[in-house]
């Protein structure tokens, strides 16, 4: 390990022999806006631009899941948390580690291609609130792109995963970190940041893809004279928060860069007076310029750490008799919004979890809580609780899926709740680097199952079934075509439910918590599904189980001999195998 | 640990030695690393304003992972690490865990203070 941790620091890209051969052009800005009739692959975070994580692939059915099988599996090598999403595009699985070490498999029998491993700055853990994570890349013509954990937005040759360009965002040593994956909208790399926790003002950065040019930068929080700066008090702003942590979502029709923000600092909602924009929201900007169109607060002056970092899934769905282009999102705060894509109107929503007590309701016509000030904790050294939803949501950072022929949406939730303690004013100190939450937190399990999935039709307004978990559900979803739901849950199962009836069809034991996100592809008429195994991010904190740090994919055949590719290696391609006997 | 043990042997072994053998064949010092220690000990103990700064610097450094009760990194409270050993966990992070190194971002005073502040038992 020593060896290879040198390495590690050394930066050194580890190119294993296995060449990309007869590569196909990376996909263009033409491919990703029609991703959605690329039935064979996984080109977005979302699958399509629209973040709907619905595949139109129906080799695999509720009648034959049950026959799914693990045709081949991967160690990736961390121990520290999986949560990305794989991509797919001729042949080839691109996929991300803990520490945004980034790998090129086979798709079909996963050899590896190349792996890259950016070097790690010492100390660098120490502005990582949740974990060294990583959700996924991005791929756009020759490059594929990584967000790194010092808070780099790197280019890499698809071909041999080279270093094309690196672009910092922002200097670490303050706070600023990256975990999510890329972004590409129109020729462009949008690059999002995390540090709600240690006062960093949130804030996108695009940059051509191909050059790395940088193109714009959009602050969350705006400055002084900006519309939405008075609510933010004296120089609160500077230190706001509103991190960008996640991926986007974009309508190429609108024009409009979805993205969700992160909640403001410090925690103590009373120190910062105000609303508080655009904290906990979900922002549109025209996807040219990046400026700001519209903003809708989910919780204004947020107390809470209720994060709005998911990006929205867009749907076109009929609500009251009336058509909308809606923008879907599962919250941390417990409810499930609807809104006007085009807009940013409130439309409605429906609480995902039970006992929500923060709030004493939404207004019906506007969507703004009314705050019950008894669940604030203040900035006094009080302990407030039981607080529901629990910090960690409601419905967290993992992506949820949606069905566009049922007009069903598949939420991971959670049914927790929290202590908060606010310390007094004299404790909650701002000092570049370190922690700017002002409270202490605790999660706590209440009576029953903590993790519940639940479907739900948007258009009726109705929830349909759920299917229930001793432990919180942590993973992404998946939705298809022939009427199935993929997620996996912490005890390590990765399962698959028919999306009418949530019968739960077919499990897999993947020996570690499921912490990323389930795709879908098709290689030679064979249907594919892939998944990340690997506890060690943020869910690790609240239970003990195995840490693992695993890529499985499933069929529902095995593959043959010949195909697994076992043939065609020799020695000498291995890295660090054995020198021959040297001649004398 | 095996620092401790090293020394008391090494210590163990000199004093045979000095019965018996001539200066020169003394058992080298044992020295396990080359950071310029302020401290031997800890100079906070029972020092009131040092357990307020440790108090507040665990809050805004360790606090996250820790927490109070453990989290993603070990209840504290409860650590077997003593002293210097502590002190150095904390200055060089832990190799394949999520401990990371945080020397030049505390200084050495900075982690006695916080070591100070877990050995003192909470007031609730």
């Amino acid at each position: 390990m020593n060896i290879a941790s040198l390495l590690a620091r050394a930066g050194m890209v580890l190119a294993v022999c296995a060449p990309v051969a007869g590569m196909q052009a990376g996909p263009s800005d033409a491919d990703l806006v029609k991703a959605d009739k690329n039935r064979s692959e996984w080109l977005i975070y979302g699958r399509t631009y629209d973040n709907q994580r619905f595949s139109p692939l129906t080799q695999i059915t509720p009648k034959n899941v049950s026959q799914l099988r693990p045709i081949w599996a991967m160690s990736l090598g961390t121990l520290d948390g999986l949560e990305a999403t794989p991509l797919v595009h001729d042949g080839t699985m691109y996929v991300t580690s803990a520490y945004a070490n980034v790998f090129a498999f086979n798709a079909r029998n996963g050899r590896m291609l190349w792996k890259f491993e950016p070097e790690q700055p010492e100390g660098l853990g120490t502005v990582l609130c949740c974990g060294p994570v990583n959700r996924g890349a991005a791929i756009h013509g020759d490059l594929v792109y990584v967000l790194t954990l010092d808070a780099k937005l790197v280019a890499l040759n698809r071909k041999d995963g080279k270093v094309a360009w690196s672009k910092t965002l922002g200097d670490w040593k303050t706070g600023i970190s990256a975990t999510g994956a890329p972004y590409i909208v129109k020729g462009m790399v949008i690059a999002g940041i995390g540090g709600g926790e240690y006062g960093v003002r949130g804030f996108l950065k695009a940059f051509d893809a191909v050059s790395g040019a940088e193109k714009w930068t959009a602050y969350t929080i705006p400055g002084p004279g900006e519309s939405g700066s008075e609510s933010w008090p004296g120089e609160t702003w500077k230190t706001g928060g509103g991190a960008t942590w996640q991926s986007g979502a974009y309508d190429p029709e609108l024009n409009l860069l979805y993205w969700g923000t992160g909640n403001p600092g410090p925690w103590n909602s009373d120190l910062r007076a105000g609303d508080n924009k655009w904290t906990a929201s979900l922002i549109a900007l025209n996807a040219d310029s990046g400026q700001f169109q519209w903003g809708y607060q989910y919780t204004p002056n947020d107390g809470w750490d209720y994060d709005g970092n998911n990006a929205p899934i867009l749907a076109d769905v009929t609500i009251d008799g009336k058509k909308i282009k809606a923008a879907l999102q599962s919250n941390r705060n417990g409810f499930f919004y609807v809104l006007d894509r085009t807009s940013g109107k409130f439309i409605y929503a429906e609480p995902t979890v039970t006992g929500i007590n923060w709030t004493k309701g939404l207004d019906p016509v506007s969507g703004r809580p009314t705050v019950n000030e008894a669940m604030r904790p203040l900035a006094n050294g009080k302990t407030v609780l039981p607080i529901v939803p629990g910090l960690e949501g409601g419905t967290n950072w993992f992506p949820m899926a949606f069905n566009p022929d049922m007009g069903v949406a598949f939420v991971p939730t959670n049914q927790w709740a929290m202590a908060l303690t606010g310390y007094n004013p004299k404790d909650v100190i701002y000092e570049p680097g370190k922690v700017y939450m002002g409270m202490d937190y605790k999660m706590h399990r209440l009576p029953g199952p903590i993790g519940h999935l639940k479907a739900f039709d948007v258009q009726k307004k109705k929830w349909l079934w759920q299917i229930v978990s001793p432990l919180p559900l942590f993973a992404g979803v998946l939705a298809t075509k022939s009427g199935l739901v993929f997620t996996g849950d912490q005890l390590g199962f990765f399962f698959a439910a028919d999306a009418k009836s949530g019968k739960v069809l077919w499990r897999f034991q993947t020996g570690s918590g499921v912490n990323a996100s389930p795709v879908t592809y098709e290689l030679d008429g064979k249907q594919y599904v892939a998944i990340l195994s690997g506890l060690g991010g943020d869910p690790s904190f609240y239970f003990k189980q195995p840490k693992s740090g695993m890529l499985w994919v499933f069929a529902l055949d095995n593959l043959s001999p010949d195909a697994a590719g076992a043939g065609d290696w020799s020695v000498e391609e291995i890295e660090g195998a054995l020198t021959p006997v040297p001649s004398k | 640990m095996k620092f401790f043990l090293s020394v008391c042997l090494a210590f163990a072994l000199s004093i045979a030695a000095a019965q018996a053998i001539p200066q020169a064949h003394q058992p080298p010092k044992v020295e396990v690393d080359d950071y310029p220690w302020q401290f031997t000990e800890n100079p906070f103990k029972g020092d009131a304003d040092a357990i307020e700064r440790g108090r507040s610097l665990y809050r805004r450094t360790c606090y996250i992972c820790h927490l109070d009760i453990g989290g993603r990194g070990p209840d504290l409270r409860k650590s077997a690490l003593k002293g210097r050993d502590f002190i150095r966990v904390t200055l060089n992070g832990k190799k394949n865990t999520q401990m990371p190194a945080w020397k030049g971002k505390l200084s050495e005073a900075d982690m006695w203070a916080i070591l100070t502040y877990l050995e003192t038992p909470p007031a609730r």
